[in-house]
């Protein structure tokens, strides 16, 4: 392709064209991807800018402490604007079973070979490897299963970062019955859509981040820590068993916050769920590690009413859940 | 001048009345003189000069600047063509007592200056650089409108190809995170082009 005059545009024309379209995330999102100039244009300075209008107080906030937001002012954009979706938010992850499986460490039968699984009843499936074994062994991980692919395999591989995976080979498809074996407590997700909704997209509610949000989620003895969340209800998902209303959020100067000294002094086990909002290949589950406030509890099925994941750059996914009526 | 008094009372006229028709009479053909007058004279890149009036001019605040540089002389203006410069002008014409609201000139757009933007890419481009260069805001934002209303709505790749813009990132992972980081604000489709 031979170049025209309009990659020659002096950058001030270039960024009054992009300012017009400071209500269109797709587009910028577009133009970020077409040339470095382009991108750079848009990460260094209309990113900057919008955040600075929309979000002023948080970015006031970050700024005092650095030049830049961790993870860059993308980052935190992509914070203020989009949803992680149920993969990021750890919904996907197997919680059935009241945070024991995550805290105790992975059940030893299932390290053992495939047919000895079949006798085990189904109640924690496969995927509570993911948060709790790190070094998982494909062929074990499927039980009694004697297909190549299936559901929980590409679940399990979406919850790890895949550099050579393209965004565009990752189609709207229906995951056929036939593919999973029976006896896995996967139903709920066998005939699941893999769409949208599963990744990261963008939020629906009100794109604002605010610090009251994030003092209602950290127990009280992490009141110190600033940390900005989406307004409630963030953006809702509506499932088979209960709604989750997905929020994101970031935390300022996170490295020097209490909640990063008891992750790392505690020696916390990351979980290779991977950031919605930067490169980081891994998380922390802040249920786990008892940052979030103990009042949340759990549902009668295991799942945590309120779970968060935190990123080593401080950006934090997550979803609330309806308060059970009865306790 | 009493036999003259006498004179236009004799012919049935006022002659304090013709006396103060006469003075503004004299007024206003000298002010009106004095608008045609001003005329601003601007030399373009390729040695072609312009007769333009000022009002019409000094729509550009480059040119007002320089104006007031150059004292009645000739403007010069380095970096722009000649053909460009008239179609400036032509706008300029058309717009002189329009004022400074955007909203109004970004409305014009579909409006009577729709024809004048349906031009090439090549013709676009130095119509912008020229707006810019010469600080015409009403005609910048005119012109970054019309680039707008041509990309938005489009993909990555097809904008590449609309602006022949050739895909510069390096490093291919790198291309391939900026997608990851991207992607979920586009939605999926968008990059299957790629």
């Amino acid at each position: 392709m031979t170049e025209t005059p309009f990659s020659r545009l002096p950058d001030d024309v270039v960024l009054n064209i992009f300012s017009k379209l400071e209500d269109n995330p797709k587009c910028w999102a577009c133009l970020a991807c077409v040339c470095t100039k382009f991108s750079s244009l848009i990460r260094n300075t209309c990113l900057k800018q919008k955040c600075s209008k929309t979000i002023s107080a948080v970015c006031a906030d970050l700024l005092a402490s650095s030049s830049a937001p961790p993870g860059g002012w993308a980052s935190l954009y992509k914070i203020s604007v989009c949803c992680p979706g149920l993969l990021h938010a750890g919904v996907l992850l197997e919680h059935s079973d009241f945070g024991l499986e995550r805290e105790l460490g992975p059940d030893e039968n299932y390290l053992k070979p495939a047919n000895s699984q079949a006798s085990k009843p189904s109640t924690e499936p496969c995927s509570s490897k993911v948060a709790g074994n790190p070094n998982p062994n494909l062929e074990v991980d499927v039980p009694g299963s004697d297909c190549s692919w299936s559901l929980f395999d590409d679940l399990y591989y979406d919850t790890v970062y895949d550099a050579s995976e393209s965004i565009d080979g990752y189609p709207v498809e229906t995951i056929d019955n036939g593919t999973i074996k029976n006896g896995r407590e996967f139903s709920d997700c066998k005939r699941r859509k893999i769409c949208r909704p599963l990744r990261s997209h963008l939020a629906s509610g009100v794109w604002n981040l605010s610090r009251e949000q994030g003092n209602k989620l950290l127990a009280s003895r992490f009141r110190g820590d600033c940390l900005y969340i989406c307004d409630w209800p963030g953006c809702v998902h509506t499932e088979e068993k209960r709604n989750y209303m997905l929020f994101r959020g970031i935390f300022k100067n996170f490295k020097k916050s209490r909640v990063w000294r008891t992750i790392n002094d505690g020696n916390r086990r990351k979980i290779d769920l991977n950031c919605a909002f930067c490169s980081c290949k891994k998380t922390w589950d802040l249920h786990s590690a008892f940052c979030l406030r103990r009042v949340f509890g759990y549902h009668d099925d295991g799942e945590p009413v309120v779970r968060a994941y935190v990123c080593e750059n401080g950006h934090v996914s997550g979803a609330w859940t309806d308060l059970p009526l009865y306790t | 001048m009493a036999f003259t008094w006498s004179k236009t009372i004799y012919m049935g006229l006022d002659p304090i009345f013709l006396t103060e028709l006469s003075i503004s009479i004299i007024i206003f053909s000298t002010i009106a003189s004095s608008k045609k007058s001003r005329v601003s004279k601007i030399k373009t890149a390729d040695n072609e000069i312009f007769e333009v009036e000022e009002a019409v001019a000094t729509m550009s605040n480059t040119i007002k600047i320089m104006a007031g540089d150059c004292s009645g002389g000739v403007i010069p203006l380095n970096n722009v063509h000649s053909t460009i410069f008239a179609r400036v002008i032509e706008w300029c014409k058309k717009h002189v007592d329009d004022g400074e609201d955007l909203e109004y000139y970004k409305g014009a757009l579909k409006n009577c200056d729709a024809t004048f933007f349906e031009v090439d890419q090549a013709v676009l481009y130095h119509l912008l650089t020229t707006a810019n260069s010469l600080d015409i805001k009403p005609l910048l934002h005119q012109g970054c409108q019309r680039f707008v209303d041509m990309i938005n709505g489009k993909t990555v790749e097809e904008i590449r190809q609309l602006l022949h813009i050739k895909n510069d990132f390096t490093n291919e992972e790198e291309d391939e995170t900026r997608k990851k980081l991207w992607s979920s604000v586009v939605g999926m489709n968008s990059f299957i082009l790629l």
